[in-house]
Formats: structure tokens, sequence, C-alpha cells
């Protein structure tokens, strides 16, 4: 059964397995189940979806009870094809592990933010009102405000370049 | 054969939780070491802030000597404007607004104590881990990641030199993954000497006429349970203090909150004037403002979160009712 269900989740079964595994599928639900895992390691064998964090249980288990048949013509076709379904399964785990150490750093990009344009998020809250300003056209005196700011929270920085100069570069300049 | 297969899987599926760990591990520990060089190490150099649309270039000196540090930052781009740090007293001259604001920095003294607890409790609100290599102001150097994991805070990517862990690069990241700000040295030399004409501010000298405001600010124990703050997730408090920030002006309350990372003042203070105004949003750079009145009080709520967090943050205060 669990070869037939692994040729059906690729799309390769008979058309006479089909009908059987449809008609048995409506009555059990582990074998339901069954196909929800299989087209789970398909999808992350083929780097498609998310990787479910509650797929590893599923996985053990289903080794724990047997054979699980992820390149399902092994069975019956050219005797190449284990080689190349290893192969592909091989470089699915490389890249499924890979997803999970790669850095996904973009390359900074110094993206301007004009005057006119919201800052990150306005829209979404309704923020209309807030807008890239200096402090001394706040109405305000928000110079001493944010030196104490900085020099409140100096503790956790890690870099007093930061620090300082975005207290120099906000209160002054051209 | 199948077999196989299905153990490769799996083996690939167990080993990522491990993996990602250890480049976490590996990650808080570079955090910590860079941590700990921004304290220790003698540096100088250049750098460039580029905020939105705006770049800037600085000189900075910074002298650790017997536990002793003294820094001074220099805006080399328009107005001259610079920062004389001598241990916990900052002196920030502003030439083209001619004043002069004196602060203390006040959480030194725990900083030690708070800095590991911070960084494990880091990972709770943020994704840490290695990113590629790269190469600063000449030096070949490691970059961290730090995703946010909510939309109350920002990203940061850090590039450090992994000899001395000084930190080369930094940017703060949107939800989009936006650089919203950058500081990067274009030229860093690490260890002394340094003269100590490049520590002396080259302004103190003309300063006659300029206005001076001295912020006083003294520890308060003092929550007297008239405000609550509901904060945002991951925020605790990192000091509550008395400011003077004019001779002339009420003392004003300000209470510190950080998750590690980011940090939001509230400051606190009787409102002026019997007229009501609106809450008002803006921003200096990256650090964002929200004003709110209540009651008797003005609140100005000031800090380096997104400015959708930063007025959750601030609708969070409550004024108890005596």
């Amino acid at each position: 059964m669990k070869n037939e269900l692994s040729a059906f989740v690729d799309g390769e079964a008979e058309v006479h397995e089909i009908g059987g595994l449809l008609a048995a599928m409506r009555t059990d639900a582990d074998l339901r189940q069954s196909v929800s895992l299989y087209r789970l390691i398909g999808d992350s064998m083929r780097n498609e979806g998310s990787l479910d964090r509650d797929l590893l249980p599923g996985v053990m288990q289903a080794l724990a009870e047997g054979p699980v048949v992820l390149a399902p013509k092994i069975r019956q076709k050219a005797a190449t094809r284990p080689l190349l379904a290893l192969a592909a399964s091989l470089a699915g785990v490389a890249v499924v592990g890979w997803l999970a150490i790669a850095p996904r750093l973009p390359e900074p990009s110094l993206i301007a933010r004009t005057e006119s344009a919201a800052p990150v998020g306005v829209e979404a809250v309704n923020l209309a009102r807030v807008r890239s300003i200096s402090p001394q056209v706040s109405g305000g005196n928000m110079q001493e405000y944010l030196v104490a700011h900085q020099a409140s929270v100096s503790s956790i920085q890690l870099s007093s370049a930061a620090g300082h100069i975005r207290t120099v570069s906000a209160v002054g300049g051209q | 054969m199948s077999r196989v297969i299905a153990v490769c899987l799996a083996g690939g599926v167990l080993a990522m939780p491990a993996l990602a760990q250890e480049n976490a591990g590996a990650a808080l520990q570079w955090l910590q070491k860079i941590s700990s060089a921004a304290q220790r190490l003698t540096y100088s150099g250049v750098f460039v802030y580029q905020n939105g649309n705006r770049g800037e270039t600085s000189r900075i000196a910074h002298l650790v000597d017997n536990n002793n540090e003294s820094e001074r930052l220099e805006v080399l781009d328009g107005s001259p404007r610079e920062i004389v740090r001598q241990n916990d007293e900052i002196r920030c001259f502003l030439p083209e607004s001619k004043l002069l604001i004196i602060a203390h920095r006040n959480n030194r003294r725990s900083f030690p104590a708070l800095l590991p607890k911070s960084m494990a409790g880091l990972t709770e609100f943020y994704q840490v881990r290695k990113g590629p290599p790269g190469r600063v102001a000449g030096i070949d150097c490691q970059s961290i990641v730090i995703e946010p994991k909510d939309d109350n805070r920002y990203g940061h990517t850090l590039w450090f030199d992994p000899q001395s862990g000084l930190l080369l690069k930094e940017g703060l990241l949107n939800d989009r993954g936006e650089t919203l700000e950058m500081v990067a040295f274009t030229e860093v030399r690490i260890g002394g000497p340094i003269e100590q004409d490049a520590l002396r501010s080259h302004l103190e000298s003309k300063t006659s006429g300029w206005q001076v405001f001295n912020v006083q600010s003294s520890d308060s124990r003092g929550d007297d349970g008239q405000w609550q703050f509901h904060v945002l997730p991951g925020f605790r408090r990192l000091s509550w203090l008395k400011q003077q920030m004019r001779p002339d002006a009420p003392e004003v309350t300000q209470v510190v909150f950080s998750d590690g990372l980011a940090a939001v003042s509230v400051f606190i203070e009787p409102a002026s004037g019997q007229e009501k105004v609106a809450d008002n949003a803006f921003s200096m750079g990256a650090i964002g403002v929200y004003k709110r009145r209540i009651g008797d009080y003005q609140l100005v709520v000031m800090g380096d979160v997104p400015p959708p967090a930063l007025k959750r943050f601030a609708e969070g205060i409550e004024l108890r009712k005596k």
C-alpha cells in the first residue's frame, strides 16, 4: 500500500490503482494522514513550501513503521532510477539543510527615504502625521530629550559611534 | 535503498535545529565580544552615517587608559558638530544652534551585569545568526544578522573584526529588509597611540554666548504607582530617572525600557498650557517620537522602534486614578 501511496502522491500511480486508493482514503483517516505526510516530504525535497516543524515526528514514526518509498518508480523501472532518486533525495536534504543555516543577508542598499515618503509601516496604522523632522522645528526642545535618551541607553549600545552620531546628526547639520 | 533515502532525509531534518542552534550560539558569543570590545578598545577612524537620503562623514577617536574612557566625535560635513566624552560625562556641541548640552550616562555601572542577561533574552524576540564574511574599511570581517520575530522592533546587520571584536559597520533594517540607517567605518585604526588633540574639544574655546543646558539626572527609586506601563513584549525597565533639562523648566521623569537592542524612553512632565494638543508623531532619523497628553501631563515617548510599535507603546501608558 505504501508503494502505491507514494506513486499516487508523485502522480505516477496507474489508473487502476488511483481508483482503489481514493476509495480507501474516503474511509481511512490514517491513509489521508499518510498522504499529507508524503506530500510534505515531497515538497521539502523539491524545496516547495515551508518545512513544517511538526513534520519530524511524522517522519520518524513512518520510519519506525516501515520503508517509506520516496521514489516510487524504483520498484519496476530502469535500473538507473534508484541512483537518480538517491541523488535527488540527497540534493533535497542538502537544500533543506542549507535553508536552515544559510544566511539570507541582503547586500545592504542605502535606500533613500525622502522627506515626502512615509516612514516604515506608517500606512498600516494610519500614522499619517508621522514625518521626519528636525527637533528645532518640532515646536519643542527635542535636543535635550534626544541627548538624555542616548545617554541613558548607552549601556546597551554596541557602538558609541552609532549612538553619538544619532544625537548630533538629528539635532544639527545642513 | 528507499530506507537509505528516508534516513538521509530524516538525518537532514534532525540536523537542522542543531545547526541553527549552534549558529545562533556562535552569533550570540560574537555579539558579546562586540559589546565588550566597544568598551575596552582604543581605536580611531572615519565613518559614514547614512540615514534615509542623508549621509555624513565623521571622525571618531576612542581611548581607554587605566579604565578611563575618553572619546571625541566630530562631524566632518556641514556644521562641525562635536561630542566629547570623558567617562560618563557627555558634552554635545551644536554650533549652528549655539548650544552646548551636557549630559551624563546613567547605566554604566550596571553594564557588565546587564549584558549577559540581555544577550540570552535576545533570542526570544530576535533570530540571531551568523551572516556571510565581508570586508569593511580594508578589514576582513564577519557579519551577524539579527531579525525581529515580531513587528515591534527593527532588524540589524552587524559587521565586525573577528580579531578585536570592534564593530565596523551596522545597519538598521525595516520589516521589508530595507536599510533605514547605516554606520560604517571607511578607515579605522585599532589600538593607540592617540594624540591628546584628537580627544579634546575643538569648539570649547568658541562657546562664548552659547546657551548651556546641563541635564542633571538622578536615579529615582520612585515608581510611585502613579503610572502603569503596558510595555511591548520583551521590553523591560532599565531605569527610572529624574531629569532637570533646563534650569527654568520643571523636573522631568524619564523611564527607560529596552529589549536588549532597542530602547524606548518615556519622558513625563507637567503639561504647559491648558489647551488640549492632539497626539503627535514624528521621527528624527531612526528615532521615532510620539507625544501624548494624559491628564495634566505631557508624555514624550522616544525610541528606535517602528512608528506603529512606538504608538502602541505610548498608548499602553496609563495614569492611575488616585
